[in-house]
């Protein structure tokens, strides 16, 4: 199924209000074709409904991604800037794009883990600068979790198992 | 859910499947008050997302960086990326009272299960 956007808005979004198509070159290889027409309309629908939020854009495209509100808090001196340096040391630019801010990493490419709060559970989730694959998620799991898998490798189903914490 | 060109042969098999039971309490955590083991957390993978018909179901959207992590109205968290497979569900995770219990109930019931290693350092106090 084909998202109905509109042929005008495929492609990325630049600080002049223009649309640049990418070319072959600046896909992540390892994302197929039907792949990235998919991400990208799911990015495409993040534009829309977000206004103008393109926090998508990078992980759609495999161009190296940014933690906005991490590197803002950690760069608070150059909260007003067009540059900083994000926590882990790589410099960064902003730059305005129809209202929406947009961060922008140098290379090179690199995945790293966050950690974060899932509802109540101590959890965490891995973000890569790729297309996620299963391997990107993790549970979230308490002490004494217990994970089952079932199914081929292909198409296994793990289920978590946690225990119960009483109550105080 | 099936997208793509997963499409599912006669004799595939049967695919997994949850039947969602709407809390008697919804103020207070499931988990809490209930014996039963409570889904905690749901990760799938569909080849599209409309997180307009999410929006207008009363979901919220956490995070959307290349994958969505959704907050039901109940509570439940689900994980959803872009990808194709022949069955969505990748991974659930409850919440049980008795742990032994559940995964001696879990190894009789589905045949072929076992147990995995969990992610290096995923165990957080």
């Amino acid at each position: 199924m084909e998202w109905p956007v509109p042929s005008s808005l495929q492609g990325e979004y630049r600080a002049d209000g223009r649309v640049h198509t990418h070319t072959p070159s600046r896909v992540a290889p390892s994302v197929g074709h039907h792949q990235l027409n998919t991400a990208r309309q799911l990015h495409l629908l993040t534009y829309l409904l977000t206004h103008c939020r393109l926090k998508c854009l990078s992980a759609v495209f495999g161009v190296p991604v940014v933690e906005p509100m991490r590197s803002q808090r950690d760069t608070a001196s150059a909260s007003n800037s067009d540059a900083g340096t994000t926590y882990d040391g790589r410099r960064w630019r902003r730059r305005q794009t129809l209202g929406a801010q947009v961060l922008e990493r140098t290379p090179p490419r690199e995945c790293r883990t966050v950690r974060r709060g899932v509802s109540g559970v101590l959890g965490f989730a891995r973000r890569t600068c790729d297309i996620p694959t299963k391997d990107v998620f993790s549970p979230p799991n308490a002490p004494g979790s217990v994970l089952m898998s079932v199914g081929n490798a292909e198409d296994s189903v793990s289920i978590l198992l946690i225990p119960q914490v009483k109550s105080v | 859910m099936r997208e793509g060109d997963c499409v599912p042969q006669r004799d595939s098999g049967g695919n997994f499947a949850i039947e969602l039971v709407e809390s008697p309490s919804p103020s207070q955590p499931s988990w809490l008050s209930s014996d039963t083991p409570q889904l905690e957390y749901l990760q799938l993978a569909v080849g599209n997302v409309r997180m307009k018909a999410m929006i207008e179901t009363g979901a919220e959207i956490l995070y959307s960086y290349g994958y969505l992590e959704i907050k039901a109205p109940g509570g439940l968290v689900v994980k959803q990326r872009v990808g194709t497979r022949r069955d969505p569900v990748e991974l659930l995770a409850f919440r049980v009272k008795d742990l032994d219990a559940a995964v001696a109930y879990y190894e009789q019931v589905c045949d072929g299960v076992a147990r995995a290693q969990l992610p290096p350092g995923g165990v957080q106090g």
